[in-house]
């Protein structure tokens, strides 16, 4: 007998033997762990199941009789105990498997229904009824008291259509204009901080120096054209027409300014002078706060507060 | 390094299998339970048990060019499980459906190794006919007569020991998961 045939028929034992073995073991550990041919776990309200003959029949699938033996027609028809009782008669009537609409080995909190047609519900069901588990518990949809189909189809919970005036924060100029993932990174919508840097931060030309609150001065059209109103320190008279960076030298901090670029008032002078105040300090800031119209005895000079020097 | 045009084509079709199969489950979730899913998987399981015919063919009826039937036997070693990929969507859910993807997606890789080693084997045998210039045999019987003297080859004779035993642990683990979506979900799927 030549050499390739002796090896050819000892592979063919190998693999007869190989196969039968495994054949023989996994029909043995099959009979003890039917799950390894499971396709995912059970939902959890089905955990009362003690064997897949429980819903199964051999070689003839999920049978309505087993499903009834647990859940009987009487209670599944009866309004007050079940929300889709309507539903249920109706597909009795039709004599419809109960697998037409239902399934399981979904996962714990799978879902227990397939392919339903949702126009036999008519438009005042509630969604909730059935969709309990699957609505998002967390995050943007946690305090919804909308009804879901507001913003989604009964096709596909995914590309729901969402307005966004109907939230706290509507969308204007540019922001209409931004896709929902520039904002809402993660893939739940998060109900995010509606102040502007916390998305701007990296915009704010001013460094913090004008605060958060970007809307005082700027619109959601564009950062430029902002309007700032002085009415802290209103403009008029000799201080027209001077530009900002004569006040305001750092303009990265507008908040900050100075008076003395063009009032000169001499430190030694002013610290004798002030000696007796407790809360003196040699800066503008400091003075604009006793004397805001810029005079020795302060008083409101028509700037609508007062001094009390 | 040369790189024949098939098997650019091969690979662009492997890579698009698997991205295919990534997708389906995104738009079509539990694939494999529907009956488009139970379609592909028949299919897929069929195309391997053609598989079959060809070492049947080499070792039991002698039927037609033994090329022949080894070139369907890589086209529907390929085919076919590109179709179960698709089946399962890399759905690893089921652990015996896992196992016999896990040892296809081996064996096929084995064979693929087998094919390469056999085609420089081939390449090898000719050139030594050539040069020994053996006159008066049929182009069928020296085709044929090459093939039986590179799958000789200890080489070849090795990797026998790999793929063979491989070919039959997937057949049983895949006739496993077969049986039990039968006998779990009926006949009448």
């Amino acid at each position: 007998m030549k050499s390739s045939t002796i090896s050819s028929i000892i592979i063919f034992v190998i693999s007869l033997l190989l196969a039968g073995g495994l054949a023989w073991g996994l029909w043995g550990y099959g009979k003890q762990n039917p799950s390894i041919y499971s396709p995912m776990p059970l939902n959890h309200l089905h955990n009362g199941a003690k064997s897949c003959s429980d819903c199964h029949e051999s070689w003839k699938g999920i049978s309505d009789e087993k499903c009834i033996k647990c859940h009987p027609i009487a209670e599944l028809t009866d309004a007050s105990k079940s929300s889709i009782a309507s539903i249920h008669e109706k597909a009795f009537i039709t004599k419809q498997n109960c697998i037409a609409c239902h399934t399981d080995h979904r996962g714990e909190n799978g879902k227990l229904t397939k392919g339903f047609d949702h126009s036999s519900l008519g438009s005042s069901a509630n969604c909730l009824n059935c969709h309990q588990t699957e609505a998002p518990q967390k995050d943007f949809h946690a305090n919804l008291t909308q009804n879901c189909s507001n913003c989604h189809t009964t096709d596909t919970w995914k590309n729901a259509k969402f307005d966004h005036d109907l939230s706290e924060f509507p969308l204007t100029g540019k922001h209409m204009q931004v896709s929902c993932k520039d904002c809402h990174k993660t893939e739940h919508l998060t109900k995010l901080d509606k102040s502007c840097l916390s998305c701007h931060q990296q915009d704010d030309k001013h460094q913090g120096g004008m605060g958060s609150n970007c809307a005082q001065c700027h619109n959601t059209t564009s950062w430029q054209n902002a309007v700032f109103t002085h009415d802290k320190f209103p403009i008029s008279g000799a201080h027209s027409g001077i530009t900002c960076k004569e006040c305001h030298p750092n303009q990265l901090n507008y908040r900050n300014f100075t008076c003395t670029s063009c009032h000169a008032h001499d430190q030694d002078r002013m610290d004798r002078i002030h000696s007796r105040k407790g809360n003196y300090v040699y800066s503008s800031f400091a003075c604009y706060q006793c004397h805001p119209n810029g005079t020795r005895h302060g008083g409101d000079g028509g700037f609508g507060r007062g001094g009390d020097d | 390094m040369f790189i024949s045009i098939r098997a650019v084509l091969l690979a662009s079709l492997i890579i698009l299998t698997v991205v295919g199969a990534y997708r389906v489950e995104e738009h079509l979730q539990h694939f494999a339970g529907t009956l488009l899913g139970h379609a592909v998987g028949i299919l897929g399981a069929s195309f391997i048990l053609i598989i079959f015919l060809y070492p049947i063919r080499k070792y039991f009826i002698k039927v037609g060019s033994l090329k022949g039937w080894l070139n369907w036997h890589i086209f529907f070693g390929l085919t076919g499980p590109m179709l179960i990929m698709i089946h399962g969507a890399f759905q690893f859910h089921a652990q015996v459906a896992t196992l016999a993807f896990e040892v296809m997606v081996v064996n096929v890789l084995s064979g693929i190794i087998g094919f390469f080693l056999y085609s420089g084997l081939i390449r090898t045998a000719k050139k030594r006919m050539n040069m020994s210039n053996k006159v008066g045999i049929a182009i069928g019987r020296k085709e044929e007569s090459l093939m039986v003297e590179a799958t000789s080859s200890k080489i070849l004779k090795n990797w026998k020991f790999i793929h063979y035993p491989l070919a039959a642990i997937f057949i049983v683990i895949m006739a496993f998961h077969i049986a039990s979506v039968l006998y779990y979900k009926g006949i009448g799927i």
